[in-house]
């Protein structure tokens, strides 16, 4: 007896530990849920603005195999991209664009702005893989890559609006897209497409950094 | 210490309970199959696994008690990079509607809205595999792709205005899997939406997408009959996951 009801007790306590539970109606449980579910840390109204990336809570990892979420840019401006490592055809254009754009900042404006990677394919881009990608195309320490769950890429790639299609034989059709983030985590400026002119996005950081 | 095991039996009873007699939450056993997307050759056919899918879409009662558990949803509290100033616009105020539309489809919501509900609930949203997969079946079989009135059934639906007053969820067929209102309804988010790439956007070298607004695009399709299967890859091209749109809401699968 002692038995089941300790295994009960546990079983009801793993219930509340998991996300997995419907909200009940019992008043009693009801706080619990919601503790459950509510185990992002949603900011207060007023703490970011509303347009910022800071309100996207999931957790990341970087290239460094440490723990990464958006507001760790907080304060920094930082030109961000999606890639998959493995890409074959438009991501080495986009890292182009992206050290095109970092070699034609000043000295001064480069010192100071970060690059973030994020990747869209967290099935073979893991922290070891992003570290190795680092060094394939020799990326100090103002690159930070992160991956996360799919869940959080999906969330991730949809703040941003960058669409992604798995292709069946492997790789991804995706959207090109460059972004400058603010030091508040909010999109200032976005170059779409590759090989753009860069001025906007040079403009744009200068600007934020001011 | 008997009372707090008593305490602890009871309230898992009272769960257990309550679950039992949420219907809203019923879902049903989809056995999974082979879906083939829209300007793919046969060779790119997608398998569905096995999957449970909600009988019903998500109504404005069911959201109700998901906003009231989590603050943050409420509208007056959402941050426009999740929900756009059309989240839920047909509510009086953060907790109030017409009570007409209790057991109507919620809309005006976001993917974002969706995808944080279905996660609560310990679901998800549906892939677009699989919701396409549940969408081919009519009352009969589990493939309807072929019925050629069921194809002009569901295209009449999607070619009338949507209705003023959104009917309640159940209000048009239970299809072969005992799933309701695939079509004739709402339409309905899917966790990759935005898979669906219609601009010159993608890479160069894909060519099945580039192709959507070319004439003769449709001719490569294997499955020309379904338009309405066209107008939902369009509708789901042109939305951003922050929209909140009078005729798009959501189902959850497990």
């Amino acid at each position: 007896m002692k038995t089941t009801i300790i295994a009960s007790a546990i079983l009801y306590a793993t219930l509340l530990a998991s996300c997995s539970q419907a909200p009940v109606s019992t008043p009693a449980a009801k706080e619990e849920v919601k503790a459950c579910c509510s185990k992002d840390n949603v900011p207060e109204a007023g703490e970011v603005s509303d347009e910022s990336l800071f309100n996207i809570t999931s957790k990341w990892t970087t290239q460094q195999g440490t723990p990464f979420v958006t507001t760790d840019l907080s304060g920094k401006v930082t030109v961000a991209a999606m890639i998959f490592t493995s890409c074959q055809s438009a991501c080495p254009r986009i890292m182009a664009d992206l050290k095109n754009i970092r070699a034609a900042l000043s000295d001064a404006d480069r010192a100071r702005t970060h690059f973030l990677l994020i990747t869209m394919d967290p099935a073979n881009d893991t922290p070891e893989r992003l570290k190795a990608f680092t060094k394939e195309h020799q990326l100090d320490s103002m690159w930070t890559l992160v991956c996360a769950d799919d869940d959080a890429t999906a969330e991730m790639a949809n703040v941003l609006g960058v669409r992604i299609k798995k292709l069946s034989g492997g790789g991804f059709d995706h959207s090109n897209t460059v972004y400058v983030l603010g030091k508040d985590g909010v999109i200032a400026h976005r170059q779409d497409g590759l090989g753009q002119d860069p001025a906007g996005t040079l403009q744009a950081i200068h600007t934020q950094l001011q | 210490m008997k009372i707090p095991v008593f305490l602890i039996l009871m309230m898992c009873a009272l769960q257990a309970h309550s679950h039992v007699a949420d219907t809203s939450g019923r879902m049903a056993r989809v056995k999974g199959g082979k879906y083939l997307p829209l300007y793919s050759s046969d060779s790119q056919r997608v398998m569905v696994k096995p999957f449970n899918i909600d009988v019903h879409a998500v109504t404005n009662a069911d959201y109700l008690k998901f906003v009231k558990a989590h603050p943050e949803w409420r509208k007056s509290r959402t941050r426009t990079i999740f929900a756009d100033t059309g989240y839920l616009r047909h509510w009086t105020s953060d907790t109030t509607f017409d009570s007409r539309l209790a057991n109507s489809p919620v809309v005006n919501v976001s993917w974002f809205a969706a995808k944080k509900y279905c996660e609560c609930m310990g679901k998800r949203l549906p892939k677009v595999a699989e919701w396409e997969l549940v969408a081919l079946a009519n009352e009969r079989l589990a493939d309807a792709s072929r019925d050629k009135a069921f194809n002009q059934w569901v295209l009449n639906w999607v070619s009338r205005p949507s209705h003023k007053v959104l009917p309640s969820v159940g209000s048009t067929f239970r299809n072969y899997y005992g799933v309701y209102d695939m079509h004739g309804l709402v339409w309905e988010w899917t966790f990759d939406f935005n898979s669906a790439l219609t601009t010159g956007e993608s890479r160069g070298n894909s060519s099945l997408d580039n192709t959507f607004f070319c004439g003769g695009g449709s001719f490569d399709s294997k499955d020309i009959n379904n338009y309405a299967a066209f107008m939902r890859f369009a509708m789901r091209s042109s939305v951003k996951a922050n929209y909140c749109v009078p005729n798009i809401g959501f189902r959850c699968v497990k």
